[in-house]
């Protein structure tokens, strides 16, 4: 089993990476600019 | 690449499922604080995003290059980096649920299985693909014919970047600068076919890839924060991006990764010095440093040749 700690190193990895980058890329899609 | 993505995935998934994965998943997420502390940490860190991203190595600025006047530089960067921390994000849970399942599998821990050497990718990934169910060699036929496509994108890019700087500084043209850099490299890279290549590669690779890299890093960031202005960039940058560059730019250019990276020179200088690096003889320590310092006077000497000379 995964331990406490490595559970929320994990949603906070994903949160951050993924998050950011849907972020800025939703950005990106609404922007004209290339 | 986005084949590579849906394999990705696959693998992870496929990785995940197999048994004693999340010992191995436990041991790449668990945080150990203390080793904040730990100096090799921060320089295979900085070396890593270097690496990943090809920051000092002239593939960033040659491409930016290419780019239209109008892009969103700002917003650009920020894809890039978080692109590439996600993959590799996901990535570790295919190599490290793979490898927990080779530790389970073997009685070992997991720090024995990955203290077993480098490239250890390399063997993670093979061992997940022939355990995908029905499917035999197709899969790691398709994920490695993947990897030899990403590895000559990148290739390619590291090329650019020296044929970019050869056609701006002696006006040659894009089909010589090709021949010369990839002739130049090929002679370069047959002192790694011969029996000592492995050793040549680690000296090389530690001197210019971590140790280089870092010197090249702080030139660049006095160079923009400090000579030509961290903020003149910022204006221009501004004016053309949706996401705006702040005052953490000015900060963090001007001021920690200087800082940071002159701190890990420093160290790095000090325990080369106290014990050669990697137990090699000091002799090739020493060619490993002047090649390191070789590289950067000559790209210094080239620096002064005016634009445009034939």
């Amino acid at each position: 089993m995964l331990s406490q700690e490595s559970v929320l190193m994990t949603v906070f990895g994903f949160l951050v990476l993924y998050g950011g980058l849907a972020y800025f890329l939703m950005i990106a899609m609404k922007s004209r600019k290339r | 690449m986005p084949l590579l993505w849906v394999l990705a995935v696959v693998l992870v998934a496929r990785a995940l499922t197999l048994e004693g994965a999340l010992t191995g998943v436990d041991w790449y997420l668990k945080p150990d604080f203390d080793r904040l502390f730990d100096r090799q940490v921060w320089l295979a860190a900085y070396g890593q995003i270097f690496y990943t991203l090809g920051i000092g190595m002239a593939i960033m600025i040659a491409y930016a290059s290419y780019l239209p006047d109008d892009s969103d530089i700002v917003n650009n960067a920020f894809i890039v980096s978080l692109a590439n921390g996600a993959f590799s994000f996901l990535m570790g849970f295919a190599v490290f649920g793979t490898l927990g399942y080779m530790a389970t599998t073997t009685g070992q821990g997991v720090d024995q299985v990955v203290a077993e050497g480098i490239g250890l990718a390399f063997v993670a990934f093979p061992t997940a693909l022939s355990l995908l169910p029905g499917l035999k060699s197709l899969p790691s036929v398709v994920f490695f014919a993947c990897l030899v496509v990403a590895g000559l994108s990148s290739l390619i890019s590291l090329v650019e970047g020296f044929v970019a700087s050869l056609m701006d500084k002696f006006d040659m043209e894009r089909g010589r600068a090709v021949n010369f850099t990839v002739l130049f490299g090929l002679l370069g890279s047959l002192l790694y076919a011969t029996r000592g290549g492995l050793y040549w590669l680690d000296i090389v690779d530690h001197f210019i890839m971590v140790y280089g890299l870092l010197v090249v890093g702080t030139m660049e960031a006095i160079a923009i924060g400090w000579i030509f202005g961290a903020g003149r960039i910022k204006d221009w940058v501004n004016a053309r991006s949706d996401v705006r560059a702040g005052a953490w730019w000015d900060l963090s250019v001007k001021l920690i990764v200087p800082v940071v990276l002159v701190a890990l020179i420093a160290e790095e200088t000090a325990s080369n010095l106290a014990a050669p690096y990697g137990g090699h003889p000091p002799t090739a320590v020493y060619l490993g440093m002047a090649l390191m310092a070789a590289g950067i006077i000559v790209s210094i000497l080239l620096s002064m040749v005016k634009r445009g000379v034939r």
